[in-house]
């Protein structure tokens, strides 16, 4: 008898012993992003545990930088972030914060995924802030271009394969999974939206130049005067012109903006507006990344066909 | 002629080979892909760099490596319904450059941090406010060392642009002195292993204050130690509590040679998830008491609310007593900012001040604006 329960208990230890190191072996990510928390989650498999900073339906310009999330980068291992200066009002203070010297700018817990795309809009000449909220190195909204999150998701691949080169391969085979998901579903995106031949749009902020680059889409304008800076009422009788003589049918958001303005032109010019989510979780349906992008697509389809 | 041949015959002779190559070997187009897109990033990269080396000074010197610069200025137009006949009357009737800040800030090297402000009080009083230097020594462990916005409450810490108000509460006025507990000193601060956030700071300090310390001998240091809290109480609110006590010798002789403050403030932050941008509502409170020859106490408690994207509305109330006199003072504040992007603000605020001499009631309208490369706020 016991002989029985010593082996049940050793049976029981081994196990404990088993499951807290499988446990100690996870490598800990934070993102400041969950569209880059989703492709991690991908790529990782059971192999990370991943926690995003700024919830889908946030505006991640505008993150709060509390100590809580100082608290989850002290522990993190490694932190992915979208970079462009999307982050540049928290994410410094959060890293200084956390104290945590594995996170730090050029250590191998760091990593900016903006150095694995081509940024788009990358203003020219000098800046300076009467031209609003402009982003020097580049619109930061690349997440949006399936096309980049294949990038995103082989830079993501690369970093944890160096820092856990133990499971290269299942990070390889993830990515391969995860790449072949993504072109198996763009052809299916583009084949849908290529159908619709008016497709010019107006836009609240420019968050989906990406999108729009990748399904054609034309974007004529956006009711903000400048990022970041609301529309005056000049600016948005001049918007409604554009709409009127382009016969332009959608006006695109995200759902982290008031829609004050886009109604208002929606009310004098009949042109829909549609909300989108720019970021995983922004509405119920975006689960993951794929079904983001699933409902972008479905939504806008609906939206140029209904309209 | 017969180097056309030639050259058909060589043509002839190789081109189904490399064909046959490229069909047999698959990985070949995607290796072609492959170095296209690696060019591709070089050249992104080569355009990137191109773009920052040309950010150089006259001397050829690059810019990347100077510091971050910003300036704040505030202009402030005030009315003071008492003491219009009085010169040295605080907060008195006029037009005035409240303050300017200016500030550099980055990294020394790989281990150290500076970060420095020097204001300028009206236009003419020119003065170091802040000189922090910090550095990572271990795991959640970092040192500062400087001159120092000492951690005694939350309002001793903020310069003077990301005050809430325009009027000092009267309770900060009569504890840590008219211009607050400014100190070099260095110190230590770290973060504790719990689940929530939870940090302690130790400090020497030199003690010049002279409401508090200022002792008259070399070696008459002043000890500070704070324990600061964060609890996330849901995704949308956020409460903070910070408890804080310092002590050192001061200019007195005998059993009231030691002065001892102690303050302790306490905040909720309520930001909607997807409406960061347009609504925020914060209560904070802060308690502070001194103890020297006669005990100071104050408190204040205010409530901020963003009610549009670019608006702001916020009261407050803040109470002084000192024991020696029996004298206190009352000060109601309500304001209106108007923020038309981060770096500009407009406030109107009304303060009325109960106090022994007559009732002050203060108007003032300030613009705060920031040019520049500024970090944003901490939370």
């Amino acid at each position: 008898m016991k002989k029985k329960s010593l082996t049940i208990y050793l049976a029981f230890l081994f196990l404990f012993l088993t499951v807290t190191s499988v446990q100690a072996k996870k490598i800990s990510i934070v993102t400041t992003t969950t569209d880059i928390a989703s492709i991690t989650r991908e790529i990782g498999g059971n192999f990370v545990s991943v926690d995003s900073i700024a919830k889908g339906g946030q505006d991640p310009h505008y993150i709060q930088a509390k100590p809580s999330y100082m608290v989850k980068l002290n522990r993190a291992d490694l932190l992915i972030y979208q970079g462009l200066q999307l982050e540049i009002e928290w994410l410094s203070l959060l890293i200084e914060g956390a104290r945590n010297p594995k996170v730090r700018p050029l250590q191998p817990g760091h990593l900016d995924l903006s150095s694995a795309i081509e940024p788009l809009e990358i203003p020219l000449g000098d800046l300076d802030r009467s031209m609003g909220h402009v982003h020097p190195q580049g619109n930061p909204h690349y997440n949006l271009s399936p096309s980049n999150a294949i990038k995103m998701a082989n830079a993501i691949a690369d970093k944890l394969s160096l820092l856990d080169q133990e499971n290269e391969i299942v990070y390889r085979k993830n990515l391969d999974q995860f790449v072949l998901n993504i072109n198996e579903r763009l052809s299916n995106w583009k084949s849908r939206l290529n159908k619709i031949s008016n497709k010019k749009v107006i836009v609240f902020h420019r968050t989906w130049i990406y999108l729009f680059t990748e399904f054609e889409i034309d974007q004529i304008g956006t009711i903000e005067k400048l990022p970041g800076v609301p529309p005056t009422p000049m600016h948005l009788a001049k918007i409604k012109n554009l709409i009127e003589q382009n016969n332009v049918r959608v006006i695109i958001q995200a759902v982290h903006y008031d829609s004050k303005f886009p109604d208002l032109l929606s009310s004098k010019t009949g042109v829909k507006t549609v909300i989108l989510p720019a970021f995983v979780g922004g509405v119920l349906e975006a689960t993951n990344y794929l079904s983001t992008m699933e409902y972008i697509v479905t939504k806008l389809e609906n939206a140029f066909s209904n309209s | 002629m017969k180097l056309f041949g030639l050259l058909f015959f060589l043509m002839g002779f190789f081109y189904p080979s490399i064909q046959s190559h490229a069909i047999a070997d698959g990985k070949t187009h995607k290796e072609i892909n492959q170095l296209e897109q690696r060019i591709k990033k070089l050249e992104y990269e080569r355009k990137r760099n191109s773009q920052s080396n040309n950010i150089s000074t006259a001397t050829g010197l690059s810019r990347s490596f100077n510091p971050t610069i910003s300036l704040h200025g505030l202009l402030l137009g005030t009315y003071n319904s008492e003491g219009n006949d009085n010169s040295s009357q605080s907060n008195k009737t006029g037009l005035s450059v409240e303050e300017l800040e200016l500030q550099l800030a980055g990294n020394v090297d790989t281990w150290f941090r500076v970060q420095s402000t020097f204001s300028m009080e009206g236009t003419s009083q020119f003065g170091l406010e802040e000189l922090v230097g910090s550095g990572l020594i271990t795991n959640n462990l970092s040192l500062q060392v400087g001159k120092l916005f000492v951690p005694m409450g939350k309002h001793n810490q903020l310069h003077t642009h990301s005050q809430p108000f325009v009027a000092t509460p009267v309770s900060n006025e009569m504890v840590l002195g008219e211009d607050g507990l400014k100190e070099i000193g260095f110190g230590a601060s770290y973060l504790l292993p719990f689940s929530f956030f939870s940090e302690i700071n130790l400090q020497i300090l030199e003690g010049e204050n002279e409401d508090l310390f200022a002792s008259t001998v070399n070696d008459g240091f002043a000890y500070l130690t704070r324990s600061g809290n964060s609890f996330d109480l849901s995704d949308e609110t956020t409460m903070d509590a910070s408890l804080a006590y310092a002590f050192g010798d001061n200019s007195l002789s005998g059993p009231y040679r030691t002065t001892e403050v102690f303050g302790v403030d306490i905040r909720f932050k309520h930001k909607p998830l997807g409406r960061e941008g347009y609504r925020t509502a914060i209560w904070q409170s802060e308690f502070l008491t001194s103890t020297r020859e006669q005990i100071k106490t104050g408190f204040y408690t205010y409530l901020q609310q963003q009610f549009a994207k670019h608006w702001w509305a916020q009261g407050r109330y803040s109470h002084s007593y000192q024991q020696s006199d029996r004298s206190d003072q009352n000060q109601y504040s309500l304001a209106l900012s108007y923020f038309p992007s981060e770096f500009l603000e407009t406030k109107l605020e009304y303060t009325h001040l109960n106090q022994y001499a007559a009732d002050e009631n203060q108007l003032f309208l300030r613009l705060n604006f920031t040019l520049g490369a500024h970090k944003g706020h901490s939370y």
